[in-house]
């Protein structure tokens, strides 16, 4: 009697855990502890289902992970894909309306630098999950899309994308990477001009330019400090590529770069046509259209091996 | 003589000076002289300073070609010249006017006022600019793509038309009293500035530009600039130094002055429409770098004396010198940091002017007790 209980308990249970194991595989899997680009952990308990986006390049990765309709608010700036457009707005980048967000009730917010200081631990506080992403490089974007789909229960999906993006990359960087240093053009990207700023160390520009074939002048430099316009016309670009963005003013860099009269005399603006390469947000925003941004780049910079 | 006639020629006084002040007189003559040549050493020695690494010896050698009658082989890159000719002279020139108008316009609002705390941006022209820049950052790209001159023209208006504002409400029938017309300039002041703040909150991705350019600086000055600004300066400037004896006199108070034969609403409308009008074009250019036109008038008062016939004229020298100064320390911080990045102007003349100030404000106190 009492062993045939505990063959029959022994049975029921591992019927209970063949059930629960099957129904684990067939759900998507719960990620638990993971840790986000600011070195924060966070722990995941159950696959988000209302997702708020507080950066552009955020709510790209979000829709380019297949997840457009589970994002139910997203930052003022977000006008990647067209269907973000359509999604209820929370604010600007670092002013973001806590109380709307709050109203949308999501179960996860994605952040970026800059968003530590206030706006984390308000939403912590308030007890929504945040995960903060932040890539410097080609490298951290993949890692990035690799992130997302493990927290929102899309690893395999998100693992097919990377490799896609991985191999594109590399059939890039394979063709420029045998240059030597005089083949490569020294480039400076422009993404303001009054005061100028350049994408310096950490930028996804700085690894773009690199892997595109090109030397970039301001690689060692911090991008969030403006540079004189001295140390412009003294590093002699051969090839400017100044920032055209996609909305507003964004498009004064360009101007600048093709018309300033002091830089007439630098590499880029004595041949002619100048050499002056309109980058768009694709270019400075860390998500994987900066793949094709790297692309064109490349294209541009070494028509010959492309 | 009317009234008027006196206030019109106000600079015949020199021979009539008594001869125990003759003293006096030859020391801040010779202080005149000898600033005037300091400005000029400062001009050439800062002009060997910056980030792109050119050595002494070139850059002055790029400068005496300039010279008539010089010419020399270049050996030195089209480049160089344009770092030295096109990018640091016009700065350095320009710091040089911008000072120079702050000084003196702080020394003439000190001395209308009749109050040691006023200067350039009392009556709203700071925070007037600053809202026409800001507003000119939020413009769309098609505006401002006309011209870049888009920024200043509307950082000129706005202070203009601020301090004409402050002026209009502070008018109580036909005359201006100052201590209406300080209060009406700070509490218009307030609300440009809170109509700025907003928009720079909402300006996202500019955000950068504003902040840059509230802070001041002369990072892509040219000569453009230089001949925009000029002519404004130098008018302005010679209206303030003829009105200096009538300001003389109107520090006892706006009746005595009257009845000393002094048309005290015409003054001050004129010297205030001088010292608003040559503030206004310097911050247009250069933003609103702060503390040259507070500091500078007090330093030269305190160690020149309050005779406006030097007191404005030597603040216009001493603030080219300090902001000249100060804008090389700029360019020189941008050299060593390797980077060739600055921190704004404004930022080094309240680090360096605000502790200075304090100095002479010891010793001045240290002599009278």
């Amino acid at each position: 009697m009492k062993r045939s209980l505990f063959v029959r308990l022994t049975v029921a249970l591992a019927l209970v855990l063949s059930i629960v194991g099957v129904a684990c595989t067939a759900a998507p899997k719960v990620p638990g502890a993971i840790t986000d680009d600011l070195g924060r952990s966070v722990v995941i308990d159950a696959v988000p289902q209302r997702i708020v986006s507080l950066a552009p390049s955020n709510t790209e990765l979000l829709f380019y992970l297949g997840l457009g309709d589970k994002v139910v608010g997203v930052d003022s700036y977000s006008d990647y894909p067209e269907a973000a457009k359509a999604i209820p707005k929370v604010g600007g980048l670092y002013d973001p309306d806590i109380e709307k967000m709050v109203s949308l009730r999501p179960d996860l917010v994605v952040v970026t630098k800059g968003h530590e200081k206030q706006v984390i631990p308000a939403l912590e506080q308030l007890g929504i999950k945040v995960v903060a992403l932040w890539a410097r490089d080609l490298d951290g974007v993949l890692a990035d899309v690799k992130l997302l789909g493990d927290i929102t229960g899309e690893s395999k999906r998100a693992g097919q994308l990377v490799d896609t993006l991985r191999k594109r990359i590399k059939a890039v960087s394979d063709k420029t990477k045998g240059l030597s240093d005089s083949q490569r053009p020294r480039v400076l990207f422009v993404v303001w001009y009054d005061p100028i700023y350049v994408t310096g160390k950490q930028t996804v520009g700085d690894d773009i330019v690199i892997k595109a074939g090109g030397i970039n002048i301001a690689s060692g430099l911090d991008a969030s400090l403006p540079l004189s316009l001295e140390k412009v016309v003294e590093s002699d670009p051969q090839v400017i590529v100044a920032s055209v963005g996609d909305v507003g003013s964004e498009i004064l860099p360009f101007q600048w770069a093709k018309t300033e009269p002091r830089l007439a005399n630098v590499a880029a603006r004595k041949v002619a046509p100048p050499r002056i390469f309109p980058a768009g947000d694709i270019y400075q925003r860390p998500t994987p259209r900066a793949v094709d941004a790297l692309e064109e780049l490349a294209k541009y910079l070494h028509p010959e091996l492309f | 003589m009317s009234a008027d006639a006196s206030s019109g020629h106000p600079n015949t006084s020199v021979q009539r000076a008594t001869p125990m002040l003759s003293l006096r007189w030859r020391g801040r003559t010779w202080a005149l002289a000898g600033l005037g040549i300091a400005l000029a050493v400062v001009v050439i020695l800062t002009a060997a300073i910056g980030s792109a690494h050119i050595s002494v010896g070139t850059v002055y050698r790029v400068l005496v070609d300039q010279l008539p009658f010089v010419n020399m082989t270049p050996d030195w890159e089209a480049n160089i010249e344009t770092i030295v000719l096109d990018i640091r002279l016009p700065r350095i020139i320009l710091a040089a006017l911008v000072g120079a108008s702050l000084g003196m316009a702080g020394a003439t609002y000190q001395g209308l006022f009749r109050n040691p705390l006023a200067d350039p941006y009392l009556i709203g022209v700071a925070q007037g600019a600053a809202l026409g820049a800001v507003v000119g950052f939020t413009l769309p790209a098609g505006v401002l793509a006309i011209g870049l001159g888009v920024i200043p023209a509307l950082a000129f208006f706005g202070a203009l038309i601020a301090a004409l504002a402050a002026y209009l409400l502070a008018r109580v029938g036909r005359s201006v009293p100052v201590t209406t017309l300080i209060l009406a300039g700070v509490a218009l002041g307030a609300f440009l500035a809170s109509i700025t703040s907003y928009l720079i909150m909402a300006s996202g991705d500019m955000v950068r530009g504003v902040v840059s350019w509230l802070l001041g600086g002369f990072a892509l000055s040219d000569w453009r600039q230089v001949k925009v600004l000029l002519p404004y300066s130098l008018v302005g400037m010679a209206v303030i130094c003829l009105y200096a004896r009538p300001l003389n006199v109107m520090q006892l108070d706006d009746e005595q002055a009257q009845q000393l034969g002094i048309n005290v609403e015409r003054t001050k409308l004129i010297l205030l429409s001088a010292a608003t009008l040559i503030t206004a074009a310097a911050v247009s250019f250069s933003g609103t770098i702060g503390f040259v036109g507070i500091i500078v008038p007090h330093a030269v008062r305190m160690i020149w004396g309050p005779d406006h016939r030097f007191l404005l004229p030597l603040s216009a020298l001493a603030g080219a010198i300090f902001l000249t100064l100060a804008d090389a320390l700029v360019r020189g911080i941008g050299a060593l940091s390797g980077a060739g990045s600055e921190v704004p102007v404004g930022v080094i003349t309240a680090f360096l002017g605000a502790p200075f100030f304090l100095y002479l404000l010891r010793q001045k106190k240290k002599a009278v007790f």
